[in-house]
């Protein structure tokens, strides 16, 4: 009795092993320096990522945003140091209110995802103080109207034409 | 005499040329063409939609804004009939697949019960490199019945009324439209 129930706790046990040694790859911390970042701010995010098999590339997916627009997004590849993940980024747009990190995790050729490890549009955001100067870039241009058919260019010869009559009217009168 | 008739060969070519250009009756150099694929795989040409007025939606499914504005779009769409006009949302971002799109277009209609049934595509770097002058998104651009573009601005835009949430100053299509259309 005692042999089978050795034997069933040990086939168990390699039955949880081979599940464990299959699962994907878990970020267990992120911090973000400076904790409380302002736009255009350089942060570094470090993350530590604990992972049965091995990791071949984490990258960092950024995106900065207002409460009316995002810039496109900028991925980098991260460095491994000291057991963590680090990566350094300059923010680049002045308005920025929030910006919007993700993590692309590539193991064992499957790619997982953080902060949802099976949504590719998912991003964890982090609020922004205003930037140090205020100013706003990339903000609200845009163009305005377009072209609705009135001349413009036509009035010049009409109007040196009108400066050569008055020009010659005043020539014959002083004569 | 010589000076009168003079005069009046230079005030009737002045005229002429002044009146040429309030009677354009050629099409304007301006006539944009882009294309890209849908998601359906098939080509989308703006060049196809000529006699309506076209709403170019450059967007991506990371972009939060670019959420907000599908409802505004959809009320535009619902408020127009197809012979009048067409929107088309096309997703900038090369990394992003037309099955992503797709996944996409499914979880928003689920999540805010909202039809998105327009046209969605993909962009292949073209129409992003041309048409977004801010590079930010979204970049909305008005075309006219003619192809040519009539308005282009990024950031979030309203139809008639802005929504609560979206900032004082967004801007509203409804007299732009209103005015290409009527």
């Amino acid at each position: 009795m005692k042999k089978i129930l050795t034997a069933t706790i040990v086939l168990i046990g390699l039955c949880m092993s081979s599940v464990i040694i299959s699962a994907e790859p878990v970020v267990e911390d992120v911090t973000i320096d400076p904790e409380e970042p302002k736009a255009m701010d350089t942060i570094t995010i470090t993350v530590t990522i604990d992972s049965t098999e091995e990791i071949e590339e984490v990258t960092l997916r950024i995106k900065e945003c207002d409460e009316s627009m995002c810039m496109p997004t900028q991925s980098y590849p991260m460095e491994f140091e000291n057991g963590k993940y680090t990566v350094t980024d300059e923010l680049t747009y002045t308005a920025a209110t929030y910006f919007g990190y993700q993590l692309i995790i590539t193991s064992n050729g499957n790619v997982t995802y953080y902060p949802n490890s099976d949504d590719s549009k998912e991003f964890q955001n982090v609020t922004l103080k205003p930037a140090d100067n205020g100013g706003t870039n990339g903000g609200n241009g845009g163009d305005g109207n377009g072209d609705n058919g009135l001349p413009g260019f036509e009035l010049v010869p009409l109007f040196v034409a009108t400066l050569i009559i008055i020009f010659y009217l005043r020539r014959k009168r002083s004569r | 005499m010589k000076k009168e008739l003079v005069i009046l060969i230079i005030i009737l070519s002045s005229l002429f040329s002044f009146l040429s250009g309030c009677f354009d009756t050629s099409e304007s150099v301006d006539v944009c063409e882009f294309v890209f694929t849908a998601v359906d795989g098939s080509q989308i040409r703006l060049s196809d939609y000529r006699g309506k007025v076209v709403i170019l939606d450059m967007w991506a499914t990371w972009c939060n804004p670019c959420h907000a504005v599908m409802p505004e779009l959809k009320k535009i769409y619902d408020n127009y009939t197809r012979d009048q006009l067409e929107i088309m949302s096309v997703d900038i971002d090369l990394g992003e697949s037309l099955e992503l799109i797709q996944s996409f277009i499914e979880w928003f209609e689920n999540q805010y019960d909202i039809e998105l049934n327009w046209i969605f595509g993909r962009d292949d770097g073209s129409i992003s490199e041309k048409y977004m002058n801010e590079s930010a998104i979204p970049t909305l651009a008005v075309f006219d019945q003619k192809g040519r573009m009539y308005y282009r601005k990024a950031g979030v835009h309203a139809f008639k009324e802005i929504p609560s949430g979206f900032p004082k100053n967004t801007p509203t299509l409804a007299p732009i439209l209103d005015e290409l259309i009527s």
